[in-house]
């Protein structure tokens, strides 16, 4: 069996430096690196955030039954029509506690609102209690991935962080393919790593916690944990090789991206998400979060056709001066329409690379039977509405995945008044995780 | 006024900062009660609204008896809540302003920042929105009074807090500093860090945002590797040599004295590998990179503060390279620690004087300079694009970035005031910067050299091609940008964020092509709701319209302008003269306090206001020399103290 799935994959990983693996769902895909054996049905939780929000309309289903059920998307959202029976639309979700760039990103997994001043959230975010819940068997307890940043803000705090470890941690974030590869695949080594060396530099941090007050420990504590996360990652490591040094062809074949950032944008991000979608299929972690792009984005998307300016200026479209503090100094539009469908046209492209991610989901068979789409739970949405009006009612969010059978999808639900903290409790719940409260919420998303 | 009574009320005893006590909480308690209140207040004030001015005038000329001064401080309160707490009041408050709760924390300074911001949208009348229950001015006038009284002209004197931040670690620039001076390996090893990420302060050295978790570490664990693998190794078989060197080792690397016990440990931990198999070099190798990711390297530990909460000597050396050197102390620093006597104050002068003399200073001025004015981005986003703008190269953006740093570094060097960085007469040129952007002809080769500024057009860092590409729009100039970059960075007075209801420049205007742009924000700003706070903002920038976008002289554009105040500015130069006079010592404190911030990795404080308040006289006294405010920083008692925060 082993020995079959090491094959397998010496065939998908030789396929390419893209990383795409075709469907081949002849092979059981038992991890190699998973602690014990995957139990049937591992669920995974994966969140993709964009930036800027989304305008309009664009976000409503054309035909809906009575029921719910979706029908037809919309011309905005063609590229997920073949997926329409995998997704839930919530409609009316929102953020009490704040929204926007800015206090939306800290907030979208959180809920628990941002201080500004302290730089601290008031909870860690779902992704987080979820890798509490379903990282100790992996290799990873959770992954952070975020394209890189261009433009004012692409350091900024605030826009860079949605997950938060502690309150007052957030998580950094890979760009780069090749690190995203190497954390999965080429445990860190060296001197440092000596088993030796390790011990004696914890009991220098037990020492030195010992010497410090009590809010200074906390920096000690964070300290302890990368250590402990890392000798768990040795060990972990130490498996996953024996497993791989059984078929030396394999080993050579997994592609390492190579450095650096691909100049293609589209190439950039279907890297990111094959990584994604390896990293969930060899169960190097179940939980992974993946920032599109910081709360703020301006980047250009004029490799679209039609499509000009920065992302963040066309989500102020009803401007079309092109001479607003937002706006670049040299794009200009013919009227606040085509200003604003070219907003929409950003939204649709990364629909198209959300579909891309549904479709190599799908196309993986699971050895429970199910594909690895049915055993995901997938929350793709931004923390502002429309981006023009900083529209806070209606969060554009899709919801995609069967978590393991217990999702009914293919539905759009309209309830008023949810809070995309109630959807996260209802998340963590639907994953067997058993909490009664996250953030301010006591309350499930009803009808989920 | 300050009744113990109100301890017993139900809400907590956050009263008596306001000033006006019980009165509060009557009002914001009793519903009922408040509204007849209201109803009296207002009708007091629509009636004998030249009695009340006729009052209000008396209360600030004379000391009036309490009772009057009491009306003010009453009307005060109450229009707040009148015209705020609708929306600003209570869990749920708009905007995450909640101005009721403001006035229950104690001291009422705490949020003085929320208090600024309250003040320029009542100025400005940005606040309440437009379809609300507007204020009269005169009403308005008393809200700011208020603001003035109990926020403003806060007594400070039994105000005593060094602050406190949790211990961190170094940023991703100073651990490759630090390694260079350790190891005097000179490589990037922090290239694939993660990006390091900013907050408040808008430097990436505060404390609150040096965070050290999973994904980092394992790129210490690989630079540690990187970092050893290139540096000379000790060995030695000569034992007492080797242990001395080891010795050395340590100390520099933890920045303390190395006990006795803990240097045996190493050398226990040295044999252990030995007999695991390691060979001499690859013990001492792994002893190495396990100091490079230990705790007490990686993290700037302050643990010894005494009762009174000053920092250890030792601690004293670390801040002062981490502030003036952004890297680890070097010999003559720890040895000065270890004699007790680098606090001595005039061993601390000489060393301040020593270390900003040394070439390393070149990490303060290029950590600090490049985030403080945001220099550091030309280059990266700042930017055109070079097939559409030839001459825009990677060696002009990395001139323009130099220009400011070799700038502020010779102000420093020599000593010169503050003033300087607005209207010093020289600056930093080569052959490219000078002829592709300031249309200076005689400057050949690629070496930046000093010249000297003829006109009085470009000088400061206003006139720098760094500073005006920054406070642009693409290749356009923003007299908007520059304008708010002026209020924010240059005298910390930033504008307010445009009101949710203001529309941006209207689109008719915008086609107006017969109009020059600053006709257009002219007409912009004679739209009432935009005009108060762009009546302050774009003359500003318009002053600098002969400057392009990337700082190339303009001769024909027009930049003259007059502020709110009626201070007119005829171009770059009455600008700065206006900074200097009118606006001197907002520049002043802005600096101060950029500069304390960068020094103590942290936001200032309301409890740091009495040492930011010393300081600015110490300038004073000493002709605003740039290096007698860094000696006074280091010198504060923020920075030579730290102290858990006040709850």
């Amino acid at each position: 069996m082993r020995h079959r799935l090491i094959n397998r994959r010496a065939m998908l990983l030789s396929a390419g430096a893209s990383l795409s693996l075709p469907m081949l769902d002849i092979f059981s895909t038992k991890s190699a690196f998973a602690d014990s054996v995957v139990a049937d049905s591992t669920k995974r939780l994966v969140y993709l955030y964009f930036p800027n929000g989304a305008p309009e309309g664009t976000w409503s289903p054309k035909k809906v039954t009575r029921h719910g059920k979706l029908l037809e998307l919309n011309p905005w959202m063609s590229p997920l029509e073949p997926f329409k029976d995998d997704l839930i639309i919530p409609r009316g979700l929102w953020m009490p506690e704040g929204d926007g760039h800015h206090a939306g990103p800290p907030n979208w997994l959180t809920g628990r609102g941002f201080d500004d001043d302290r730089q601290r959230t008031g909870n860690l975010s779902v992704d987080q209690v979820a890798a509490e819940h379903l990282g100790r068997e992996t290799l990873l307890p959770s992954l952070e991935l975020s394209l890189k940043g261009e433009g004012f803000f692409s350091n900024s705090l605030p826009r860079n962080s949605i997950s938060w470890s502690k309150s007052h941690t957030p998580l950094p974030r890979e760009t780069e393919p090749q690190a995203v590869f190497d954390r999965m695949f080429r445990p860190p080594g060296g001197g440092a790593t000596n088993q030796t060396v390790l011990d004696g530099v914890l009991s220098q941090a037990r020492r030195l916690r010992k010497q410090l007050g009590r809010a200074d420990q906390r920096r000690v504590d964070e300290y302890f944990e990368s250590i402990r996360a890392l000798e768990k990652r040795i060990e972990f490591s130490k498996k996953q090789s024996s497993a791989l040094s059984t078929d030396k062809a394999l080993t050579d074949s997994l592609i390492r991206p190579v450095a650096g950032i691909p100049s293609s944008h589209e190439e950039y991000v279907r890297q990111m998400l094959d990584l994604l979608v390896l990293a969930l299929q060899t169960d190097a972690t179940r939980v992974i979060t993946f920032m599109l792009d910081h709360g703020q984005s301006n980047r250009y998307f004029n490799f679209i056709p039609g499509v000009r300016g920065t992302w963040h200026a066309l989500s102020h479209y009803s401007d079309a001066s092109g001479r607003t503090d937002d706006d670049d100094g040299k794009t200009r539009w013919r009227s606040v329409k085509e200003k604003r469908s070219m907003y929409a046209e950003v939204n649709r492209w990364h629909h198209a690379q959300f579909a891309y991610l549904l479709g190599r989901l799908k196309s993986i068979r699971e050895p429970d039977g199910r594909t690895l789409l049915d055993n995901c739970s997938i929350v793709y949405g931004s923390s502002l509405g429309d981006g023009d009006e900083h529209g806070n009612r209606d969060l554009p969010t899709i919801i995609a995945g069967g978590a393991g059978g217990n999702i009914r999808t293919g539905r759009q639900l309209k309830l008023k008044r949810q809070t995309m903290s109630s959807l996260h409790l209802s998340m963590l719940q639907k994953l067997g995780i058993e909490l009664d409260q996250f953030g301010a919420s006591r309350r499930t998303y009803s009808g989920l | 006024m300050r009744s113990s009574a109100n301890k017993t009320t139900q809400k907590p005893s956050g009263l008596e900062a306001c000033g006006s006590g019980n009165e509060l909480f009557e009002l914001v308690d009793t519903t009922k009660r408040n509204r007849i209140w209201n109803w009296e207040n207002r009708c007091e004030m629509n009636v004998s609204l030249t009695l009340c001015a006729v009052i209000w005038i008396c209360s600030l000329i004379f000391a009036l008896p309490v009772q009057a001064e009491e009306r003010v401080q009453k009307s005060g309160v109450a229009l707040f809540k009148q015209f705020c707490f609708d929306c600003h009041s209570g869990g749920s408050s708009e905007a995450g302003n909640d101005i009721e709760n403001l006035f229950l924390a104690k001291p009422i300074v705490k949020n003085r920042k929320s208090w600024n911001r309250i003040k320029q949208l009542i100025e400005y009348e940005t606040m309440p929105p437009s379809d609300y229950d507007q204020p009269s001015s005169y009403e308005r006038k008393l809200m700011l009074e208020w603001i003035q009284d109990n926020v403003d002209q806060f007594d400070y004197s039994t105000v005593k807090h060094p602050g406190w931040e949790p211990v961190r670690r170094m940023t991703h620039l100073e651990y490759n500093n630090t390694i260079r001076d350790l190891l005097g390996v000179k490589m990037n090893l922090v290239e694939k860090f993660p990006r390091e990420l900013v907050g408040n302060t808008g430097f990436e050295n505060s404390a609150n945002t040096l965070f050290l978790q999973p994904a980092l570490m394992e790129r210490y664990i690989a630079a540690a590797e990187r970092a050893t693998t290139a540096a000379n190794i000790f060995e030695s078989s000569d034992t007492h040599q080797f242990n001395n060197a080891l010795q050395q080792f340590l100390r520099r690397s933890y920045r303390r004295p190395i006990g006795k016990t803990e240097f045996e440990f190493y050398l226990e931990n040295l044999s252990k590998l030995k007999r695991q198999g390691a060979g001499d070099a690859e013990a001492i190798k792994g002893i190495m990179a396990g100091v490079l990711i230990s705790p007490d390297f990686l993290l700037r530990v302050e643990s010894n503060s005494d009762q009174s909460g000053k920092i250890s000597e030792h601690e004293l050396a670390t801040r002062l390279s981490y502030f003036l050197w952004a890297s680890m102390p070097d010999d003559e620093l720890l040895k000065l620690a270890d004699d007790g006597r680098l606090s001595e104050p005039t061993v601390l002068r000489q060393q301040v004087q020593r270390m900003l003399g040394d070439r390393k200073s070149a990490g303060f001025v290029e950590s600090f300079v490049g985030q403080w004015l945001s220099t550091r981005l030309v280059g990266k986003e700042i930017r055109l694009d070079p097939i559409d703008n030839a001459w825009c190269t990677d060696s002009l953006m990395q001139s323009m970035r130099i220009e400011t740093l070799m700038f502020v570094a010779a102000i420093i060097k020599e000593n010169r005031p503050i003033t300087d960085l607005i209207d010093a007469d020289f600056t930093y040129v080569n052959e490219e910067l000078a002829k592709t952007l300031y249309g200076f002809q005689s400057i050949r080769g690629n070496r930046m050299r000093r010249i000297q500024l003829k006109g009085r057009g470009r000088r400061g860092i206003l006139g720098h091609a760094s500073v005006l590409a920054v406070t642009s729009n693409h290749d356009e100039t923003s007299p908007i940008k520059r304008g708010a970059y002026v209020l924010d960075r240059i005298l910390g007075t930033p504008p307010p964020p445009p009101p949710p209801d203001v529309g941006e420049l209207d689109e008719e205007l915008i086609e107006n092509d017969r109009l020059s742009l600053a006709q257009k924000l002219r007409r912009h700003a004679a739209d009432k709701k935009c005009a108060s706070c762009h009546n302050t903002i774009d003359p500003i920038g318009i002053a600098l319209e002969k400057f392009g976008a990337y700082g190339r002289t303009r001769k024909w554009a027009a930049s003259t302008a007059t502020l709110a105040d009626g201070y007119e500015l005829r171009g770059a130069e009455d600008l700065r003269e206006y900074l200097l006079t009118q606006r001197r010592s907002d520049f002043v404190r802005n600096f101060v306090v950029r500069v304390m911030e960068y020094a103590l990795g942290r936001e200032t404080e309301y409890f740091d206001e009495p040492a930011i308040r010393k300081i600015i006289a110490e300038a004073n006294e000493n002709d605003l020399k740039i290096q007698s405010i860094v000696h006074s920083v280091v010198t504060s008692y923020p920075f030579q103290y730290r102290k858990e925060n006040p709850k």
